[in-house]
């Protein structure tokens, strides 16, 4: 069972991504030809007839897209048109500080929203429900500009604890991880919630009860484990969203 | 309060005085008055009641199940000593599971779907503090005694690798598992198949009087009551009206409410009688308070039953309780035995070998689908004017036979016929003049309706889809059809949720007769109803197909409802035709031993349901 299902999410995982590469190779050669795009609008003919050519842009778009893939198979993946730069490098260097500060953010959702969604449904429509719900909301409709810029007035100005901006101290990594963390731990909360709620009310919860569980028990085995399955579900789209940078 | 049980040698396990239990609203429900109880060591007492009748709020009161926000006031002694019924939740966690143990009805909503069987009975067991090896050694004792040959494989197992007969079993290990001194079981078997329940019940039974537990059994089931109690207490509308013994109580009824519901219970032997159900609809406890709840149904109501609430009074030699002012007489009456029905109408419905496998999805992509073979050489004819019952348990493919004849699923082999032409497929061009011909009725009454359409106006909609009348006619034909099923025409503006089980069932069969169809498929058309409205569907149905020359196809997985409304009965077994049957003389008739094995084990019919099931080797 289980090898076969690790076989099978990676087939997934690889068709996938051979499908999201051809959709955008192919969809973004739709909008037009990408030498005509980078060069200015009243460059020489024989200036895009030389770049159109020096890019392989010529020849037929299969042959370059097997070119493509052909290069990416060895790990190249080309040149970045806007730096002119190896592609691969770009993302390389830049791929831990984002996966730093994705891995800082994620851990301050789960550690603020779960937490906070299991307490506002064990207490549900009490205050302490109400609270936390209003707290998540608003945290997920900040934007980010927003609270990324109150928090920098705050504790970089005002208070000066905090740096402002760049990655000198492990300390710089706070205020980006509270601004982006924020936003997620709201959204987590109410997925929580909702997830938890639906968990009490299975009726083996009450079954348990009947067999003398006490209540902390019967939160940790009976209703949070079978709750983590749609919240597990959102925080893969979330990790998704975080590396993209939907937000 | 008021009457207390007779004197016996023993000293009651648990005694129940004056439970009331309030749930809470805008205006506050009383599910349950005034209810005394007394249950003995070793003995197993019945609570016999409908929908509605408040017998699962007193169960649910006795374990201290019921939420923080309902109220429930008197007192319970178990041993002598009180229970918490005032207090806090946290002081009723020490009594349930160590001192009460709880069966539940639907065993597998009852288990953690994502725990093994193994681990929830370790972690029960795991409270009275054990060690792990001990754990073990109790977990394989306790179900190797309920039955379970390899109890390893069992510990092993999620819920959903077990039948519905195992996983109940793992509810009765369950409740054991601390052995409590009180053993109460809601509705144990009802969503069992007759056969496998005849060996849940001998389980609670043996239990029960092997660890000298006392038992509440609650039920809806008459007949298992009656083959399992030793007494019984009948509730209506959160009172009790009658209690005794059990054998007593039900060949001499002292309540009219349980004279009646006896005699609305359909039987396996003797002549067939015609369906009998109590008229109206059962009542709730919150109904009003100025006289006997059953009254209103009652045809031997006195004024007096109207106007006062009758207290229970011990009748005969004391062992006896009721609260009746106009006892039934010694006898029960009988419905009237239903005329012979003699069908020589042409051939509707030919089936000719037919079969149908379901497949499921691949489970990867380089696997086969599974299949399931559901009907396998099937060959049979209805007839017009005829009503055919196809009995089965579940899993027999009873179901799928009804939908092949609706076109809702088409047979993966042989011929399916109506009137000589290929039965069209739902959805296809075809199809639609033959559902004026054929219409169905679905099992739950709730789930047949929009719920956010009136009534009414969802049985004018085949009307509708056919384009047959103006709104005037359409409005016209809806009214004489809610009045040909008793269906009131005050009903026809309210929201499906408005109106009870019984009531629903009756738009739902006035939909399906709206377009005077000549066949009408019933798939478990009682099944979901209480059983004082079983009887009046059942007999609402013989009446359309005498008065229609309505043809009938009725399937149930319940041999005497098949015999009450059938004149054939065809019976299934594992997607086999077994058997087609004349319904006057069943045992007579039935030559196969399944079919003797599916009267048998219907409980308390006059035949001991000890180990038939064992017998027949049952696999679900």
């Amino acid at each position: 069972m289980s090898v076969q299902y690790v076989f099978l999410a990676c087939f997934r995982a690889a068709f996938t991504l051979w499908l999201v590469v051809s959709v955008t190779f192919f969809a973004l050669r739709l909008s037009g030809d990408p030498v005509q795009q980078i060069l200015p609008d009243d460059a020489a003919p024989a200036l895009i007839e030389y770049y159109t050519r020096a890019w392989g842009l010529d020849r037929s778009l299969g042959a370059q897209y097997l070119s493509f893939w052909r290069a990416a198979a060895v790990g190249d993946l080309g040149q970045s048109f806007v730096e002119r730069r190896d592609a691969a490098e770009m993302v390389a260097e830049r791929l831990p500080q984002t996966l730093r500060l994705m891995g800082a953010s994620l851990l301050l959702a789960i550690g603020i929203g779960v937490p906070a969604g299991i307490l506002a449904a064990l207490n549900r429509d009490r205050a302490l429900d109400r609270g936390v719900m209003a707290f998540a909301v608003s945290g997920h409709a900040l934007p980010n500009f927003l609270l990324g810029i109150l928090l920098i007035w705050v504790f970089a100005v005002i208070l000066g604890w905090l740096p402002a901006s760049g990655r000198e101290t492990p300390l710089s990594i706070v205020l980006p991880a509270v601004t982006l963390g924020t936003a997620y731990a709201g959204a987590l909360a109410r997925y929580t919630r909702g997830a938890m709620l639906e968990a009490i009310s299975a009726p083996h919860v009450l079954a348990a009860r009947a067999r003398g569980h006490g209540s902390g028990e019967i939160v940790l085995r009976e209703i949070l484990p079978n709750a983590a399955i749609p919240i597990v579900t959102v925080l893969g789209f979330m990790v998704g969203g975080m590396v993209g940078g939907l937000r | 309060m008021g009457v207390t049980e007779p004197i016996s040698t023993a000293e009651p396990m648990v005694r129940a005085n004056a439970l009331r239990v309030t749930f809470p609203g805008s205006v506050p429900i009383q599910a349950v008055r005034d209810v005394d109880l007394a249950l003995f060591p070793g003995k197993i007492l019945g609570l016999v009641g409908e929908s509605g009748s408040g017998k699962t709020a007193v169960a649910r009161a006795l374990a201290g199940l019921h939420g923080p926000s309902v109220r429930v006031d008197g007192t319970i002694t178990l041993r002598g000593a009180p229970l918490p019924c005032d207090g806090a939740d946290t002081a009723w966690t020490p009594v349930r599971g160590a001192r009460i143990g709880f069966v539940f009805q639907d065993a597998m909503a009852m288990l953690n779907p994502i725990r093994r069987i193994g681990e929830s009975l370790d972690a029960t067991l795991a409270l009275d503090g054990s060690s792990r090896k001990e754990r073990c050694s109790k977990a394989r004792d306790l179900l190797s005694r309920l039955g379970f040959e390899v109890p390893d494989r069992i510990l092993r197992s999620y819920p959903h690798e077990l039948s519905g007969g195992m996983r109940q079993r793992v509810g009765l290990a369950l409740a054991l598992a601390r052995d409590p001194d009180l053993l109460i079981a809601d509705e144990p078997t009802t969503a069992l198949d007759v056969l496998v329940q005849a060996d849940v019940v001998e389980l609670i039974r043996a239990e029960t009087r092997r660890r000298g537990l006392a038992c509440l059994f609650v039920s809806h089931d008459l007949g298992l009551v009656a083959g399992l109690c030793d007494r019984v207490s009948v509730m209506y509308a959160g009172r009790i009206v009658e209690s005794g013994p059990a054998a007593d109580v039900f060949a001499r009824p002292a309540h009219r409410y349980t004279a009646a519901l006896l005699s609305a219970m359909p039987e396996l032997d003797g002549p067939v009688r015609l369906g009998q159900g109590i008229p109206g609809e059962p009542v709730s406890a919150s109904a009003a308070d100025d006289g006997c709840a059953f009254a209103p149904r009652c045809d031997a109501a006195l004024s007096s039953c109207h106007s006062a609430i009758p207290a229970l009074a011990h009748i005969g030699g004391g062992a006896r309780v009721s609260a009746c002012l106009n006892p039934p007489a010694r006898q029960a009456s009988q419905a009237p035995i239903r005329p012979e029905l003699r069908v020589v109408g042409e051939i509707l419905f030919r089936l000719e070998g037919v079969g149908h496998v379901f497949r499921g999805s691949r489970p990867a992509p380089w696997k086969a689908r599974p299949e399931l073979r559901a009907l396998d050489g099937i060959n049979l004819d209805l007839r017009r004017g005829e009503c055919l019952a196809l009995v089965g348990q579940s899993g027999s493919g009873k179901s799928t036979l009804a939908r092949i004849l609706t076109g809702a699923i088409q047979p993966s082999e042989g011929v399916v016929t109506f009137r000589a032409c290929p039965v069209p497929a739902l959805g296809s061009r075809d199809h639609l003049a033959f559902s004026r011909k054929v219409q169905i009725v679905l099992q739950s009454p709730h789930e047949s309706f929009d719920r956010r359409l009136p009534i009414g106006v969802q049985i004018a909609e085949p009307l509708v889809i056919h384009g047959i009348g103006d709104r005037e006619a359409r409005r016209k034909r809806v009214l004489r059809i809610a009045s040909e099923v008793a269906f009131g025409p005050d009903l026809l503006e309210r929201m499906p949720a408005d109106l009870s089980g019984g009531q629903l069932q009756r738009a739902s069969i006035a939909r399906a007769l709206v377009l005077d169809p000549d066949v009408l498929i019933c798939d478990e058309p009682v099944s979901a109803l209480d059983l004082s409205l079983q009887g009046q569907i059942v007999s609402l149905l013989a009446e359309q197909q005498r008065a229609r020359g309505l043809t009938i196809l009725f399937v149930t997985h319940d041999l005497s409802v098949a015999r009450q409304i059938g004149q054939r009965i065809a019976v299934l077994r594992h997607g086999h035709l077994l058997e087609v049957i004349p319904a006057t003389t069943i045992y007579a008739a039935a030559s196969h031993a399944y079919t003797r094995a599916l009267g048998a084990a219907i409980p308390g019919r006059g035949r001991t349901t000890a180990g038939v099931a064992s017998a027949m080797e049952v696999s679900p």
